[in-house]
């Protein structure tokens, strides 16, 4: 099971952008990682903040809760929130719970 | 002085003889005939030099230190620098210390300057037969660092084995005893550990040579009995050593009064429990040679000993609290298992139910997946879903989501309305208790029996995989239903879908635990599952579904796997439910 990476990428200044870049499976055990990386990531106040899943091997419900999580934090501090390059089961456990559309 | 240095030139070469020839007679501290001279046999290094730095004597430790060195020469820079020095500039440190460099590597020397010789050098006694020699040595500094030493490791090993006989017993009864056999006999002649969790009070009680620990247990109410005891434990009792607690514990155990001195500890619990541990006959805590001597300083031994018995009460009190917590959560766990465990499917006529379930592995076998089935007079109820998290969470979670559809589906029997009022439900239990995002995914609907022998299903899904339906001739086809996490967006939409089960036909149910097995290479996928169901064709439902569950397990291989749960709703054959199992 590939391990979990995660790594912030962040353009300074106003109007800043930080892109949250996760690798390996997200799950039961490793979601809450993902969780801490977007709340320090918000700590910046980004005008944007982007969850990128390209490298995403798995998403289980509990991976699927942090999205939904971040999505609401970001919008709580006025950030908008886009996550993108979810493909395979990521990509399908977005659709199929609806998630996609929210986030689109 | 004139002559202290004056006359040594004699003995410096009769030194120099002795090392090459047999000693003249009346050198100094050399030897006579045959046998050592009274230095050769000292442990010390000894070097007498003149004013001018020539070697006059060395013993053979000196010889063995500093093998350059010569009797009749002079200490130079390449013989022992240091040593040179301070022999030749008198305002020199009278002690030193360097490094001298031997075949068999470096050597520590240290070096001092000692008191020289006498004007006239002692007559060396006349050997005679049977003498003996005798060089004695205060080795007392010694003897206190090794003994010293060996207490220090004797404590860390005693407290090391504390902690490994006491790690992840996690029961609470057997930490108990061996709380107790630990005490016996390193800190005390006899052992009792008494302690209060919930409402059970539980003592051990070991004593020397009285084999395995003792154990029993009373009810809280049984402390009015104790009262010392029952102060004791909450911290409220008298100090070490009352007496009348020792009678308190008779009275609870049930066995003799411990004799001697008693020493009662209060073992910090962290408030899971409350314990205390009583020392009978508790081990001198100072040497006994020095007991009494001077009550007013604080022997490092005591302290150290006090340092070993805080340290085996810390120990005591985190495998107790531990283990006592963990009780409570396999308690909490069974009641849970209890409460949320399948549900027996009912005998409904002209419907077959069929379903598996398979916890992830975890702890408590409470997972995140869960299915109802409730039997109606029309029409039957079902519901399968999935929520995230394992353990505890998980479980809460989906019994506040089955305790919500089952309210709910009293009030409106359509699925594709009875979820959108399923998700409000639980984004307002959420909301008012500022939790985290807490979602669940399902399919749920109900199904009436008609009477030409087909099943009419309503269904409808929130984030959850569609249903297949497996045709009676092995077709296989996914429900056209999909909607968004029940729970997570008050936004959100769901889908509803109508299916008409023939004779034969059967509609199944499944949690994602099922498509994303992952096995040795791959998720089990919904690809795999469509091609296992043409195989379980006229299977009944109760059949199909074992079935199934055999063929994820064989694909899992081994490995640990999520929730795993499937109902199959049937719509029955008309002639006897004559199993009808098609190969593989």
């Amino acid at each position: 099971m590939p391990e979990l990476t995660i790594r912030t990428e962040r353009t300074d200044g106003p109007g800043g952008q930080a892109v949250v870049v996760v690798g390996g499976d997200l799950d039961y055990d490793s979601h809450g990682r993902l969780d801490d990386a977007v709340g320090a990531a918000l700590d910046d106040r980004p005008a944007d903040l982007v969850v990128d899943l390209a490298e995403v091997t798995y998403c289980d419900s509990c991976g699927l809760r942090v999205l939904l999580g971040a999505h609401r934090r970001a919008t709580e501090v006025g950030a908008a929130f886009a996550l993108r390059g979810a493909r395979g089961q990521p990509a399908r456990a977005l659709k199929l719970t609806g998630l996609d559309q929210v986030f689109s | 002085m004139e002559g202290r240095h004056g006359a040594p030139t004699r003995e410096a070469s009769a030194a120099r003889t002795t090392e090459a020839s047999p000693a003249a007679p009346g050198a100094t501290p050399t030897a006579p005939e045959g046998g050592p001279g009274l230095l050769d046999g000292l442990e010390e290094g000894v070097v007498v030099c003149d004013r001018a730095g020539v070697v006059r004597a060395a013993n053979p430790a000196a010889r063995a230190l500093l093998p350059q060195l010569r009797v009749g020469e002079i200490v130079d820079v390449a013989r022992c620098e240091v040593l040179s020095r301070a022999v030749h500039d008198r305002d020199a440190p009278a002690s030193f210390e360097t490094v001298v460099v031997h075949p068999d590597g470096e050597h520590h020397l240290r070096g001092r300057r000692g008191p020289v010789l006498g004007p006239v050098p002692p007559p060396p006694p006349e050997p005679r037969d049977g003498d003996t020699a005798w060089y004695l040595r205060d080795v007392t500094g010694e003897h206190a660092r090794t003994d010293t030493l060996l207490a220090a490791q004797e404590r860390a090993a005693f407290l090391a084995e504390a902690g490994r006989a006491l790690h992840g017993v996690l029961h609470l009864d057997r930490t108990a005893r061996r709380v107790v056999a630990l005490a016996v006999p390193r800190l005390a002649a006899g052992a009792t550990l008494v302690v209060r969790h919930d409402d059970t009070v539980t003592w051990a009680c070991a004593e020397l040579g009285g084999g395995r620990p003792r154990l029993g247990h009373a009810g809280t109410g049984g402390l009015a009995r104790v009262p010392r005891l029952a102060a004791a434990l909450t911290g409220e009792g008298a100090g070490t050593g009352d007496p009348f607690l020792a009678g308190d514990l008779t009275t609870l155990t049930g066995l003799e009064a411990p004799a001697g001195d008693v020493r009662t500890l209060a073992v910090p619990t962290t408030g899971v429990v409350d314990a205390l541990v009583v020392l009978a006959g508790p081990r001198s805590t100072g040497s006994d040679s020095r007991s009494d001597s001077g009550s007013d300083s604080v022997d490092p031994l005591v302290l150290a000993e006090e340092e070993v018995l805080t340290s085996y009460v810390a120990r005591a009190g985190a495998a107790l609290a531990a283990a006592a917590l963990h009780e409570e959560q396999a308690h909490l766990g069974a009641v849970l298992q209890e409460s949320l465990a399948a549900p027996r499917l009912p005998a409904t006529a002209g419907i077959a139910w069929g379903a598996a379930y398979r916890p992830a592995r975890e702890t408590m076998r409470v997972g995140g997946d869960f299915y109802e089935v409730v039997d109606g007079s029309e029409r039957s109820a079902f519901l399968l879903g999935d929520v995230c998290g394992k353990g505890i969470e998980a479980a809460v979670l989906s019994g506040r989501v089955r305790q919500s559809w089952h309210a709910l589906r009293l009030l409106e029997d359509r699925p594709g309305r009875l979820l959108p009022l399923l998700n409000t439900a639980l984004l307002d239990a959420v909301a008012t208790r500022d939790e985290s995002p807490r979602f669940a995914t399902m399919v749920l609907g109900d199904a009436r029996p008609l009477a030409d022998g087909t099943v009419a299903l309503r269904l409808a899904t929130g984030g959850h995989p569609p249903p297949l339906v497996l045709r009676a001739n092995g077709d296989v086809e996914a429900v056209p239903v999909s909607g968004m996490l029940v729970g997570g967006l008050r936004e959100a939409r769901f889908g509803e879908a109508e299916v008409l089960l023939a004779p034969g036909d059967t509609c199944l149910l499944y949690s994602d635990g099922v498509v994303e097995a992952r096995g040795p290479g791959d998720f089990f996928g919904e690809e795999r599952l469509a091609d296992a169901l043409p195989r379980c064709a006229g299977a009944p439902a109760a059949v199909l579904c074992e079935h199934l569950e055999q063929t994820v397990v064989s694909w899992l291989d081994g490995h640990d796997h999520d929730d795993i749960a499937m109902l199959a709703v049937q719509a029955p054959r008309h002639a006897a439910e004559a199993p009808q199992r098609s190969e593989a």
